[in-house]
């Protein structure tokens, strides 16, 4: 991977904000308060590069998501795809760009339309997008991506709802990359599935990604699994981006509290290994009345005065390794 | 001889369907020692659920039913009692809680309501003892400002905090035997962490013997004395936490613990388990695991293998039997 | 009819190899097939229905006089070999008329519901897919529908078109929309936010693809079984119009008016109001049961 390919990233994503409003009363009341989901998210990410999104529930992080595919429209901020202005495309524009990037479901079960075949579900993406001319054509790229994911070519006629939880992720995967997307959002690809078949799409997916170049923003919970798979990682928490690092600097080197914690937190399968547990106190707050200050400071251990009081900037600390703390500096040796 | 609160032998659990037999839990045994922690793993499918709810005798439902087996507590056999006789069990000796606190919990209904529900059909109170008693409980489960919370609903409390109240109702009437099934999975992992470390505290300070069904071996390791893991129905190994984690003897318990993403390991590509658990309709001959089995002889895919005796350990794998070395296939 | 055999015979091969695990894919609707053949009462029904259609069709073959053909030398005779249900106070063969009755009370019955069915399904995906004033202003136009007592807005209609079958078509069309298009409103507001509609539309489909081609589907036995078991109601809105005298006009037969004219002989030929209500009896509950039948084979949720 030389510098050059390094230097445009496919994606730039500035100040992303999405604040859904909360009315209190019917009629005549003006939108009082809003649930920042969002609140100001920037992040890039190149090409053929994964950035792992994680976070817990409420952090936002499938918010995000879906706003920087404009699944829901973001209401402010930027997203530059591959150079043009996401944001403010429109009809034909748009049903181009999108056919570069793609989605990948968390529920295996409802991502896919029960009542067309798996065929007819993987080759939408390319009669939306009017890419072939033919029925014959169309046909033969779907059985040649069937292939590719491990999916046997005979099923092309069957129902989703004859598949298991791991074959249906396949699927999913096959529509996501029928178009040779430049960019897939997974939405929480491998949560629903048990452990074994965890690891099979995780493998695909890696594979895939070594063979088509895609990037991927990969959007989990699970730190181990975001461990294996990204190249970055981005943990946010309320809304807010707490930390960013290169894979092996955020868990070798964290500097941010809540990753602490969340390391911290994770049960290894492993009886000898003892650690220092470090268990946050509290509840999540709730994203329409977030903490001032630092979102964070009402659960983290380290929190002083300043901290309830001035929101921390998220800082680069060398190498590409952002922190939002004030008292990140003090982690670095 | 151990001291155990419940013995549990042979337990069959059939569902007769439209499509056909499912042998959900397919001759299952085990013991859970008093004040220990037995854990329960498998994928899902693999019947660890429906065992639980067969204790409780919860599987009265028009396609399912308890063929056989015995499961002994306090010196009787559960099976064996009328449905009367069960409701004075559940919540007073045995207790559950479950996956989901959203739906486990009664939206019309406050927290306090429903805790010292429990209390009222199965301890002669007053009302007055009975929210003394709730409240001293939702203390316990480290719920703060509980008497505001008593007069809450559920929607108001967080999931945490839910789970945290499942556990205060199961708790009220000092059961024997808590059984815990998936009691965090649905939970954020700093709130996952907060809840097992609640559960290991209570189990000291009441000692009450915990089971504890999860498909996270992580967890496992954190809160369990033993283990149990089950693949289709039945038990393939058993041995102690220790044990299992050191050196896990069944091939899948290996490629479980293999297949786990940990933060320690930097291998490019992930092991596998090839394949997928069988369908019902499609159990192989022999070792249900054996299509998936990197060890798998001819025997394996002819004969079911028995769960066998292996020093303070029990593993259902012919690898561990004489019958082994002499099949050369 | 050998090809109905035939389509028979491959059916239940069909069937049998499903039941031996040969075949291993079928759709939902052969899934839902299936189960609905198991319903034997629904299968009965089913029966009845498709003896009516085919007695409907066939009218002209089957009826033994012309229904209209007034005969002044055999008014009001109670059954006899010439006539099995006797005649009217015009000498017209009752049982003539009933049979040519079922086509129109079938044919408006069916017919009706297939336009409520289109009208409510556009209006209903509309308003459940855009939301927000779009749904407000439809929603209040089916209020506004809703709020006529059924029989008496149906009157209020044929008064202002005047009398004719196209009008009454229209007439119970307008009738019985509402249902569908709420039925249908709720439904694709439900579907709306699954992940199947949001892969359609981050691979760039409009609004259309999503509603044509996700939505409708999903709701297509919602829709049969509303067409299924509005069919009973148009058929006894029918009847009552026409009984009321707003609907069909004789000399067209149609039960309704045939009850109708009836009423004034009730005591001396009994026959003549009973048989066209048994008529209407029948097909209703035949329709209803099957309808009710079709929606349990549909139910996803009862799939195993």
């Amino acid at each position: 991977m030389t510098d050059d390919s390094k230097k445009e990233p496919i994606l730039k994503v500035s100040h992303l904000k999405k604040y859904f409003p909360i009315k209190t009363s019917s009629l005549f009341s003006k939108e009082v308060s809003y649930v920042k989901a969002v609140d100001d998210v920037s992040f890039e990410l190149y090409k053929g590069e994964t950035l792992g999104v994680v976070g817990e529930s409420g952090c936002g992080k499938s918010t995000m998501g879906r706003s920087v595919m404009r699944l829901i429209e973001p209401t402010d901020g930027e997203v530059l795809f591959e150079g043009k202005n996401f944001l403010t495309l429109k009809g034909e524009e748009l049903r181009k760009v999108r056919s570069k990037m793609q989605m990948m479901f968390q529920d295996p079960y409802a991502s896919l339309n029960p009542r067309m075949t798996i065929g007819e579900i993987i080759a939408e993406p390319l009669l939306i997008q009017k890419t072939y001319k033919t029925k014959e054509e169309v046909r033969n790229h779907v059985l040649k991506v069937m292939e590719v994911v491990g999916l046997n070519t005979k099923y092309y006629n069957r129902y989703p709802h004859e598949f298991s939880g791991g074959q249906r992720q396949r699927i999913g995967i096959a529509r996501a990359i029928v178009m040779s997307p430049d960019l897939i959002v997974c939405d929480e690809p491998v949560s629903a599935l048990d452990v074994s078949i965890q690891s099979q799409v995780i493998n695909l997916m890696r594979k895939l990604q070594k063979s088509m170049g895609m990037a991927y923003i990969f959007i989990s919970h699970d730190l181990s699994v975001i461990k294996h798979i990204s190249d970055r990682v981005l943990v946010m928490y309320l809304g807010q981006v707490m930390e960013v690092a290169d894979k092996n600097d955020l868990y070798e080197n964290t500097l941010h509290p809540y990753t602490k914690a969340l390391l911290s937190a994770i049960p290894l399968p492993d009886r000898k290994t003892k650690r220092e547990k470090i268990i946050l106190q509290g509840d999540l707050p709730s994203p329409a009345n977030p903490p001032s200050g630092c979102v964070f400071h009402t659960r983290c251990y380290m929190a002083q005065e300043i901290c309830s009081k001035e929101k921390p900037e998220l800082k680069d600390y060398g190498n590409g390794h952002l922190c939002a703390c004030h008292f990140c500096h003090m982690q670095q040796e | 001889m151990a001291d155990n609160i419940i013995e549990v032998k042979d337990l069959k659990t059939y569902f007769h369907t439209d499509a056909g037999l499912v042998k959900a839990v397919n001759g299952v045994s085990f013991n859970v020692e008093r004040g220990k922690t037995l854990g329960i793993v498998g994928e899902s499918g693999c019947g660890k659920s429906i065992t639980s709810l067969s204790i409780m005798r919860l599987i009265e439902s028009a396609t399912g039913r308890i063929e056989g087996g015995t499961i002994t507590f306090e010196g009787e056999d559960l099976l064996q009692k009328s449905e009367e006789e069960m409701r004075q069990i559940r919540g007073k000796k045995i207790a559950m809680i479950f996956q989901e606190p959203m739906t486990s919990l009664n939206p019309v209904f406050t927290i306090g309501q429903q805790i010292t529900e429990a209390l009222l059909i199965h301890e002669k109170m007053t009302k007055e003892q009975a929210k003394e008693r709730a409240i001293e409980m939702l203390k316990m489960v480290r719920i703060p400002m509980p008497e505001k919370r008593y007069d809450e609903y559920p929607h108001q409390l967080s999931g945490g905090m839910r789970q945290r109240v499942m556990i205060a109702m199961a708790l009220s009437c000092k059961p024997a035997l808590l059984i815990c099934d998936e009691p965090t999975t649905a939970l954020d992992v700093t709130i996952q962490a907060q809840i097992l470390e609640l559960i290991n505290d209570l189990k000291e300070k009441t000692g009450t013997s915990v089971m504890m069904i999860t498909h996270d071996l992580g967890v496992i390791a954190e809160v369990a004395d033993d283990v149990m893991v089950m693949y289709a129905g039945k038990v393939v190994e058993k041995a102690s936490c220790d044990e299992i984690f050191e050196q896990p003897l069944h091939p899948y318990t290996n490629g479980l613990l293999d297949c786990i993403p940990k933060l320690d390991d930097d291998r490019e590509e992930l092991s596998t388990i090839e394949g997928m658990v069988p369908s019902f309709d499609s159990m192989p001959e022999g070792c249900a695991f054996s299509p998936r089995c990197p060890f798998a002889k001819d025997i394996c895919r002819n004969k079911m293998p028995e769960l066998t005796q292996h020093g303070t350990r029990f593993v259902r794998c012919f690898k561990y039997t004489d019958e082994w070395k002499e099949d050369q296939a | 009819m050998s090809k109905i055999f035939e389509y028979f015979k491959r059916r239940k091969e069909f069937d049998q190899k499903l039941e031996n695990n040969e075949i291993e894919y079928s759709s939902f609707y052969a899934d839902s097939f299936r189960r609905l053949r198991k319903n034997k009462m629904a299968m009965f029904c089913l029966f009845i229905i498709l003896f009516l259609i085919i007695i409907a069709i066939f009218a002209p073959l089957i009826a033994p006089y012309d229904p209209t053909a007034q005969d002044y030398a055999a008014v009001m005779q109670k059954p006899s070999k010439a006539h099995i249900l006797g005649t009217d106070e015009y000498g017209r063969d009752i049982l003539s008329r009933i049979i040519y009755g079922s086509r129109i009370s079938l044919s408006i019955g069916i017919g009706a519901q297939i336009i409520a069915s289109i009208v409510g399904v556009a209006l209903g995906s509309i308003a459940g897919y855009y939301g927000g004033k779009v749904d407000m202003v439809i929603s209040r136009i089916m209020e506004i529908f809703q709020s006529f007592p059924d029989l008496i807005f149906a009157m209020a209609i044929m008064t202002f078109l005047g009398k004719g079958i196209i009008n009454l078509f229209i007439a119970l069309g307008l009738l019985t929309w509402v249902r569908t298009a709420r039925m249908i409103r709720g439904q694709v507001m439900q579907l709306r936010e699954t992940e199947y509609v949001e892969a359609s539309r981050v691979s760039g489909a409009n609004t259309f693809w999503i509603i044509t081609k996700d939505l409708i589907p999903n709701c297509l036995s919602t829709i049969i079984v509303m067409i299924t078991l509005g069919i009973p109601n148009a058929i006894m809105y029918e009847a009552s119009l026409s009984f009321l005298g707003i609907g069909i006009q004789p000399p067209t037969p149609s039960w309704g008016n045939m009850i109708s004219s009836a009423q004034t002989f009730i005591t001396y030929l009994p026959l003549y109001s009973i048989m066209p209500g048994l008529a209407i009896m029948i097909t209703v509950i035949a329709f209803n049961i099957f309808g009710d039948g079709l929606r349990d084979a549909l139910d996803p949720k009862l799939k195993t």
